[in-house]
């Protein structure tokens, strides 16, 4: 703004005082409060989330060791057809994708209630990655007619085919061709076969809204890692065929940490065998080994657990719970202990140096 | 951008700009064109806009482009478009940097506009011009007045560009003008229409006026002009300032003026002087940017581990060297691509990116947006309210809001700073008689009588109400009344007429002026001639009045002498002022202005006297004499004052009796060095000169201003000698100046001392009070002034700067030598004395007792002080002394000793004043602050905040000052705190991804949590938070050492931040990570869990750190997290992939209705804030900062209270309390609700409820 000039110039006189207007806002004098953390104040604080703590982290305790789990790791299984040779020794010295090397586990399972879940294991493996979560087309997966040119160059190199850039993978990317393609069979006493569910493992909201199939399969190819094209995945049910196979579903929503576990199979309760859960006993679980770990170092298991509100059987937080409040409670005695000997003292400090100083 | 021009311009061209009168020139020429002879001269024009519409984008963000920071993100941008590297979404990570951008943008662009706005305000402004078609002054706008137009003004009009002053309504070619809107002073200059054209007997004419005209290139000098008019090929008129008017001033006192426009638009001189703010660095941004190194140094150390990292983890996977295909989740599309080394490489840039949130992006806007808000709560401070001159506190600078918490030296002005600045004549000596005027209730009766007897007109506002008169000073004006009344012949006793003119002196012997009467004006607005022969005049004058005065009140400025203004602006009236009827009641309406306030305290105090200015014009002076009644002088020549001579003279010829005189008055040391040596021996007279001198010394002990009155009686013959002289010395044009200073000092000799006066400055309220606190705030004041030494040490004492029991030493030293060797002498006397002391008091310390000292030094001694080899003991014999006075001191020396404290000593430094003579300490300082008082605007216009009072200085600095300084601390803390426990975060996760870069939290979230969902609550406590009352700052000075100590933002602030957010990432991380072991988790929802939880926790930690929580931070800390939870919510129920690799759809919703979702956050939430609360109670209870203690006392004082009357206690606000307070420990209130929808075990909130609201709240 100019110097000399007349800008602010009052609109008669109604800006002729300049008082400011005295308000609790403009004053800063709004209501306030000061709450001080104190030895004392903060005291009853610290009881009271040791007492809140300690009985919830029991209950968490409680309810995690309620759960029943068998882990089974089957990385180092014996083939079936060779019983010299591991199915991982078998994959090293084959070296090709499209054999399966089959091994039969017999368990002793003890009693599982309520609704059992299977899981499958694998670890060390770095589903986080950033190029491995990168290497996806969502598009593609979302039904979208997604041209082979437009397909998300993150999918790289398993976007198009080798030499042909007008033939494309069907999902492309590293995440879909490194589908997990283990499956598994239990028969209970060597009689009963275990029903086990494939819908229902999937994320409802992936299922109806993120994973759709396209209307045409043109120009797109199985991923070279699989044995089937996408559109075959499961040809008994077109529900649970092409990308809205739960399988699949599963499998690309990548795990957060290199250890990870998928939902595989649900366990079908509608057998009258089955009616409440698992019953104890032997069962005979078949593996169709087919994804070797061994070049990462990692391993696979099988794991069939009941559920909880909690999730899986998980003992840290009830853990954790239990520690932070016996912590809290430890530093409320403390506290008061302080608060006894020393709190006192300070306030009378404070009178000293206040009748001193004034 | 125009002062580039000009420079380029007056590079370029001819010292001297030549320029025809516009109606001379054949009007077909198109004014851009060359042969126009004003071509290329600006118009009136202005234009401060920076940019216009088309150019404002570019422009903006080329301007932009030149901060580091921006560049920065720019370069990760950037970065993050290359496909190998990029770590997030490409228009994601835009996001951050365009929303500063765009801030940045909005806040200049709405400041451009405010431009635009005043710019078309001004440009719009109606005046007068000379148009040559129809022969006569045409309504114009400001815009439209170029170089070379003539220009007719009304008196109150605004002046639309500098203008030179060819004719004016006053006879003699007089023009008043106010130049308040230039230098702030208050009081009418005059300016002279150019001589040499009133010699022609014809009045000038537009029309006919055709001389060129030359003048100096534009030029910022606002008191300097040089320029002729060429009459004729040998004949030219020289110009001076006098001549010319400049814009911005405003026409007082004259009926209307004409003249030529020199220079227009932004060639003028106010808009040459109209230089942009400074821009300071404040101490506590300096220490953030210290710290932003360190993140730097973070980010750079985090991204090497982690390409390292990279390499390694890579390294294991060896058996890809053999198939690429044989670890699934490393993607290479040919063996080639994997090399540790390579990918290392890749990846450090990927982290680049990723970590860049360690440098606080919005730090740097929202400190601005912090600083705005504090310094309009400080502008809206009531208390800073003078309600005497309607002033309030006036922010100029924003960025230096915290330093005022942080001073450690004042450097004060001390007239008009310290004291009022409003002159009350207190005595005076005549003769060597003391005339002590004592304050008594015995005068006021003989006041009084003495006014009937002398007949002192009806007292009016000319005449000093509470001036005691001396009696025997009016003993002897009577009498003298008396005689001339009844014989003229008898003769005056000497003392007598000493005594007269003494006061004739007084009266005559200034700049003041007699300003009465209302103007009207022969043209009115439109330009007709409002002459009764004209019918159309007639016709235009009946509707117009109102009109034109009714926007003539529109545009005047508003000033504190708004009230002084309406009694001058005429009332509209049918046309029959005549000169008789105001004439009348000329004594009700005459004021006196003057151009110091010094001059006009004496004029009213002769006017007290009977002896009085009555009308003053260039050639004559009309006083009233008590011996002659009223006579008319003629002034034959004004001697004005300047500051090397310090003393100003008037040449006056009696009319009866032709004696020309001299009478000068000054600085004692500028007319006693001048006074009349011949009289060497006579023994009266030098009795007299030293009874003189002895009362000048007490004056000056009581703190009076003094001033010497001289006169000398000029010989007809040595009068016309120097005449000669002096003529030719003001006709030359190219060292005028000094031939000028030449020719006064050749007149002023061989004076004879008449007397002198004594004028006390009386002191501003509160100051002795204010300067106490500011002692015990741990302040060094300083006073810098240009007053005598004697003044200063009173002023000290009645300041209580010095107390009695402070050992005064004084260093006045005329050599260098011997500077040195009493500033040598004092440090070890002082050093001494305080050996001396310990030892003598060996056996008690508790008695010790040492004395103080205070130091006061004169203006010669600080220039051998201010040398390279001696300020080092200078400075140290300085700290040793409580308080340091410099007297006649320049204002050089006063900014090179704030410059000397400021470099040397490395202490913040504020300077405070309220003169022109203070600019230059006011600049030097960290903080310039500028009285609004007397004396003009120009400290003002230099400072960082102007205020009304020095008593206002306490408020500034105890309370805003501190609060500022806590808030801004506290503000950069947390701003460093939310960046570096995010990347702590992120850093955790690397591990578990094989240091591939990966980001587990939404990229969208990341972006926004430090523009949106955690930025606005530690803004709004920047702005709000208080760590104590107002009251308790005032009340207990020594609070303030907190900040000058820079105790509250210090270098380990950083480690503690920087462990603190370490222990909470951590806790936040391994805590989700261990919770979802063994859980069928996908890296998003893991993410968001993540995300909520820091988000949760910086909130918490916010208010924590929370010192007085009013219901705005409730507000925005709740509304906070609000947002980030309803934003995650509704972005998560849309299904969109443009954000790759997070799709995010339905990540939010999934995890929340997850039960471990909540109870890790309930449980992270806790641990990760214990170790604070912790450690902030136990400091609190063990060792207690001062402010800590206050909050414990009036915490007992208020538990005490509250048990006595809990009955009685609002049990509405009580409620309020409670269920507001729930959310301190763990969790917000919205948290709380949300818990509750998932059906969290209800004993487990009550539990949070009953923590909580047993924190113990005070009310403030």
């Amino acid at each position: 703004m100019a110097p000399g000039t007349p800008t602010d110039s009052p609109q008669g006189e109604k800006t002729k005082n300049r008082r400011p207007k005295d308000t609790k806002f403009k004053q800063q004098k709004l209501p306030a409060w000061q709450p001080i953390l104190t030895a004392n104040t903060v005291l009853p604080a610290f009881f009271a989330i040791g007492v809140a703590f300690i009985p919830l982290g029991v209950a968490l305790l409680v309810t995690s060791n309620n759960i029943t789990e068998f882990v089974l790791d089957y990385t180092n299984c014996k083939n079936s057809q060779n019983p010299n040779e591991t199915c991982a020794k078998f994959f090293e010295n084959v070296n090709n994708t499209g054999l399966i090397c089959r091994c039969e586990q017999e368990v002793e399972l003890p009693e599982f209630k309520g609704q059992v879940y299977m899981y499958y294991g694998l670890t060390n493996f770095y589903q986080n990655h950033r190029r491995y979560v990168k290497s996806r087309d969502d598009n593609q997966l979302n039904g979208q007619s997604v041209g082979v040119s437009s397909l998300n160059t993150d999918c790289d190199p398993y976007r198009t085919v080798k030499g042909n850039d007008s033939e494309g993978y069907a999902p492309c990317g590293a995440i879909a061709n490194s589908l997990f393609n283990d499956s598994y069979t239990m028969v209970f006493n060597n009689s009963v076969p275990v029903n086990l569910l494939k819908t229902g493992i999937a994320w409802v909201s992936d299922k109806s809204v993120k994973f759709n199939n396209p209307s045409n399969w043109d120009h797109m190819h199985k991923p070279p890692n699989w044995a089937r094209p996408v559109w075959e995945l499961d040809v008994n049910a077109t529900s649970n065929n092409g990308y809205k196979n739960e399988d699949l579903i599963v499998w690309m929503r990548t795990a957060a940490l290199p250890s990870f576990r998928k939902l595989y199979r649900r366990i079908d309760h509608s057998q009258t065998e089955f009616k409440d859960g698992l019953q104890a006993g032997t069962y005979k679980i078949t593996i169709d080994y087919s994804y070797p770990v061994t070049a990462f170092q990692g391993t696979k298991s099988i794991i069939l657990t009941t559920t909880s509100w909690l999730g899986g059987k998980n003992p840290f937080l009830g853990i954790a719970y239990l520690v932070v409040g016996s912590l809290c409670i430890i530093l409320g005695v403390i506290f008061s202990v302080i608060q006894l000997k020393w709190g006192k003292r300070s306030v009378d400090m404070v009178n000293i140096t206040s009748r001193e100083t004034y | 951008m125009g002062n580039i021009i000009q420079r380029l311009r007056s590079r370029t061209k001819p010292k001297y700009r030549t320029i025809v009168p516009n109606c001379v020139v054949d009007p077909a020429i198109p004014r851009s064109h060359k042969s126009h002879p004003n071509h290329g001269y600006l118009s009136n024009k202005i234009q401060t806009t920076r940019y216009s519409v088309i150019t404002f984008l570019p422009k903006n963000l080329f301007e932009q482009f030149h901060r580091y920071a921006n560049l920065y993100f720019i370069f990760l941008v950037a970065l993050n478009w290359v496909p190998e590297v990029n770590a997030f979404a490409k228009e994601i990570t835009m996001l951050p940097v365009v929303f500063v951008l765009a801030v940045t943008a909005v806040k200049d662009a709405y400041e451009d506009f405010q431009r635009y706005r005043s710019d078309k305000k001004v440009n719009f402004q109606n005046c007068r011009k000379f148009s040559s078609r129809e022969k006569r002054y045409v309504k114009t706008e400001w815009h439209d007045i170029h170089v070379g137009d003539f220009v007719h003004l009304s008196c109150n009009e605004i002046i639309p560009a500098d203008i030179l002053l060819l004719r004016s309504s006053d006879k003699e070619g007089i023009c008043h003008i106010e130049t308040c809107n230039i230098d702030g002073e208050n009081n009418l200059k005059q300016r002279y229409s150019v001589k040499g054209l009133d010699t022609k007997e014809c009045e000038f004419d537009a029309s006919d006026f055709c001389n060129t005209i030359e003048v100096e290139q534009p030029n910022c000098a606002i008191y300097k002009f040089k320029g002729y008019i060429f009459e004729n090929e040998e004949n030219k008129i020289a110009l001076n300032t006098d001549n010319l008017l400049l814009r911005g001033c405003v026409i007082r006192n004259t009926d209307f003026i004409e003249g030529i426009c020199v220079y227009a638009g932004h060639e003028t001189k106010a808009l040459l002087n109209n230089r942009g703010p400074r821009y300071k660095r404040s101490k506590l941004e300096r220490a953030i940017n210290r710290d932003v190194v360190w993140c730097v140094v973070l980010l750079l150390f985090l991204c090497f581990f982690c390409a390292i990292g990279s390499g390694i983890w890579l390294a294991d996977y060896n058996t890809l060297k053999e198939n690429t295909n044989l670890v699934p989740f490393i993607s290479f599309g040919d063996l080639d691509q994997y090399s540790p080394l390579y990918q290392g490489f890749i990846v450090f840039w990927t982290y680049v990116i990723m970590y860049q949130i360690v440098i606080p992006l919005p730090l740097y806007v929202s400190v601005e947006l912090v600083k705005l808000g504090q310094v309009y709560f400080m502008a809206q401070d009531i208390e800073f309210y003078h309600p005497k001159s309607d002033k309030r506190l006036e922010c100029r600078a924003l960025n230096v809001t915290e330093d005022l918490g942080q001073i450690q030296y004042v450097f004060s002005d001390k007239t008009g700073t310290l004291t009022e600045n409003i002159m009350e004549f207190k005595s005076c000596t005549i003769g060597g008689i003391d005339y002590p005027h004592l304050p008594g209730d015995e005068n006021k009766s003989e006041i009084s009588d003495l006014g009937s007897k002398v007949s002192v007109p009806s007292r009016n506002s000319s005449v000093l109400e509470n001036l005691r008169l001396e009696p025997a000073l009016q003993r002897e004006l009577s009498n003298m009344c008396l005689r001339s009344l009844d014989s003229v012949e008898l003769v005056i006793p000497r003392h007598v007429q000493r005594v007269q003119e003494f006061f004739l002196l007084m009266a005559v012997c200034n700049t003041v002026v007699v300003s009465h009467h209302p103007h009207e004006d022969n043209i009115d607005e439109s330009g007709f001639l409002t002459d009764p022969q004209f019918v159309g005049g007639i016709a235009s004058r009946i509707d117009q009045p109102l009109d034109k005065y009714s926007r003539l009140s529109q545009s005047s400025t508003p000033t504190s002498s708004q009230d002084q203004r309406d009694s001058l602006t005429p009332v509209p009236s049918d046309g029959s002022i005549g000169g008789s009827s105001f004439l009348s009641d000329m004594s009700s309406r005459t004021r006196y202005e003057a151009e110091s306030p010094d001059e006009l305290a004496l004029v009213k105090a002769a006017s007290t006297y009977g002896c009085r200015l009555l009308k003053r014009s260039p050639k004559t002076v009309v006083v009233w004499l008590p011996a002659e009644g009223e006579v008319e002088l003629e002034i034959l020549h004004i001697l004005p004052f300047d500051s090397t001579r310090k003393r100003m003279s008037v040449i006056l010829c009696h009319p009866l009796s032709k004696e020309i005189t001299l009478y000068t008055k000054g600085a004692d040391s500028a007319i006693l060095s001048v006074l009349d040596k011949s009289f060497k021996d006579d023994d009266e007279y030098r009795l007299q000169r030293d009874q003189t001198i002895e009362c000048l010394t007490q004056y000056a002990m009581k703190g009076l201003r003094t001033l010497c009155m001289a006169k000398r009686v000029l010989k007809a013959d040595e009068y016309k000698s120097w005449l000669v002289n002096y003529l030719v010395a003001s006709a030359s044009i190219e060292e005028r100046e000094e031939l000028l200073f030449k020719s006064y000092c050749d007149i002023e000799r061989d004076l004879d001392l008449l007397g002198a006066t004594g004028i006390e400055d009386k002191l501003q309220d509160g100051v002795p009070e204010a300067i106490a606190k500011l002692g015990e705030a741990g302040i060094k004041l300083w006073v810098l002034t240009g007053d005598k030494q004697e003044t200063a040490i009173q002023i000290a004492y009645s300041t209580k700067l010095f107390t009695k029991n402070q050992e005064v030493i004084q260093l006045n030293a005329t050599t260098k030598e011997e500077a040195e060797a009493l500033l040598r002498h004092h440090s070890e006397q002082i050093s001494k004395d305080y050996k001396s002391s310990i030892k003598e008091h060996n056996t008690d310390p508790s008695t010790l007792f040492f004395r103080e000292y205070v130091l006061v030094i004169d203006g010669t001694t600080l220039t051998f002080a201010l040398t390279e080899e001696l300020d080092p003991i200078f400075l140290a014999l300085c700290q040793k002394c409580k308080a340091v006075v410099c007297c006649r001191a320049t204002p050089i020396q006063k900014g090179n000793v704030v410059k000397l404290v400021k470099e040397r000593l490395k202490k913040m430094t504020l300077a405070i004043g309220d003169g022109a003579n203070d600019v230059s300490m006011i600049q030097t300082a960290d903080i310039g602050i500028g009285i609004s008082g007397q004396e003009g605007m120009q400290a003002v216009m230099a400072s960082d905040f102007a205020i009304a009072q020095f008593r206002f200085l306490l408020r500034l600095l105890l309370v805003h000052g501190h609060w500022n300084y806590f808030r801004l601390s506290n503000f950069a803390a947390i701003m460093f705190y939310k960046s570096l426990i995010t990347v702590f975060l992120l850093f955790w996760f690397q591990i578990y991804s094989g240091f591939s870069g990966s980001v587990m939290i939404d990229s969208l979230y990341l972006m926004l949590e430090h523009l949106l969902f955690v930025s606005v609550p530690p803004i709004v406590n920047g702005v709000f938070d208080k760590d104590t009352s107002a009251e308790n700052l005032l009340n207990k000075p020594h609070l303030y050492k907190a900040g000058q100590n820079s105790k509250l933002y210090t270098k380990w602030t950083f480690g503690i931040i920087f462990l603190d957010s370490l222990y909470q990432s951590l806790v936040i991380y391994f805590i989700t990570h261990f919770s979802y072991t063994n859980y069928s988790v996908g890296i998003w929802e893991f993410g968001t869990t993540l995300c909520v939880c820091m988000i949760l926790i910086i909130l918490l930690q916010i208010g924590l750190e929370t010192n007085s929580w009013v219901w705005l931070q409730w507000l925005f800390l709740i509304l906070s997290f609000l947002v980030f939870w309803m934003f995650a919510i509704i972005s998560n129920a849309i299904f969109f992939t443009f954000n790759p690799p997070s799709n995010p759809y339905w990540v939010m919703e999934n995890t929340i209705s997850q039960a471990i979702h909540s109870c890790i956050a309930i449980i992270v939430c806790v641990l990760a804030l214990l170790p604070r609360v912790v450690i902030k109670s136990i400091q609190f209870t063990l060792f207690p900062t001062e402010i800590d203690k206050i909050k414990q006392e009036l915490q007992e004082t208020m538990t005490t209270e509250e048990k006595q009357e809990v009955s009685g206690y609002d049990n509405d606000n009580v409620r309020t309390i409670q269920t507001s307070d729930n959310s301190n420990m763990n969790q917000d209130n919205a948290s709380s609700t949300r818990y509750d929808k998932i059906r969290m075990s209800d004993h487990d909130v009550a539990a949070c409820r009953r923590n909580t609201s047993s924190f113990l709240i005070t009310k403030l």
